[in-house]
């Protein structure tokens, strides 16, 4: 019987991503059929905070949408979504599109990012997503619509 | 006519099209409150033109049917996907992905969902 909900750490999470570190932004994740919730906290050791910006790390919206992206990504690998025949090859899935992302805080060191993306729409060779994200209280970020294109893995 | 055309439909309708022109949603809400079908070219052409790069949009305002939607327009086969899942959800159809492939030009798709949906 498939799990109707799936829990990952950070290592689980490294296993089954084609991302590794230091371009991986989710550390744990718990996956459904519906949705997907995951986290990053920012060390403050990432090398791109030394460029962004200088004496004032921020962490980079376009790097908020990654993550956010990323966790869509692990949704896809897992194959658990409505519409999934079986799992995405990670060799084979990649962003295609995204619509009306907003930042609407910023965010520092020591600062954990929860992620929660919900398929709008599955059917091969497209997944589409929304995508929140949030610290503590605080919404950060969202993206209306990020669309990853992919392909399964060989039978 | 879609007996189910209720005003949250047409507000859903609505957001999913916003990034298409007014006229495309119009003639979208006419297909769907009224079957009118005289409205179907248009709201085909409103959804192509979406899915454009837009510096190549102006091509498709001013060429015809027989303009090549990959070579003129710049529309590969996932767009062409995307494209079709919208005019699926708003022409409320089903298009089978096998059926996109014979589908070269402006006017090969709008024949082809025009036969469809006749």
């Amino acid at each position: 019987m498939t799990p109707s909900e799936v829990k990952l750490d950070a290592a689980q999470i490294a296993r089954i991503m084609p991302m590794q570190d230091p371009f991986l932004f989710v550390q744990s994740a718990v996956v459904s059929a519906q949705e997907a919730t995951g986290t990053y906290h920012i060390s403050g050791k990432e090398d791109f905070l030394r460029g962004h910006f200088k004496d004032n790390p921020i962490m980079p919206g376009t790097l908020m949408l990654e993550a956010i992206g990323q966790l869509c990504v692990l949704h896809l690998l897992l194959g658990m979504g409505e519409g999934m025949a079986r799992p995405a090859d990670p060799k084979r899935t990649g962003l295609l599109s995204s619509e009306s992302m907003r930042c609407i805080n910023f965010c520092k060191p020591g600062d954990t990012l929860s992620m929660r993306i919900k398929p709008l729409r599955i059917r091969h060779p497209l997944g589409s997503y929304m995508g929140h994200m949030t610290r503590g209280q605080d919404k950060v970020a969202y993206v209306e619509e990020l669309t990853l294109m992919f392909d399964y893995l060989p039978e | 006519m879609d007996t189910a055309f209720t005003p949250e439909a047409e507000a859903e309708l609505r957001e999913a099209l916003k990034r298409c022109s007014p006229e495309t949603i119009e003639a979208a809400i006419r297909f769907r409150k009224d079957g009118d079908k005289a409205a179907v070219p248009t709201v085909i052409m409103g959804i192509i033109e979406r899915f454009m790069d837009p510096e190549l949009r102006p091509k498709l305002a001013s060429g015809g049917d027989a303009m090549s939607l990959t070579e003129d327009l710049g529309i590969d086969s996932l767009t062409m996907v995307e494209m079709v899942m919208m005019i699926e959800e708003t022409l409320k159809m089903s298009v089978d992905n096998n059926e996109l492939g014979g589908l070269k030009t402006v006017g090969d798709v709008k024949k082809f969902l025009e036969t469809k949906i006749a």
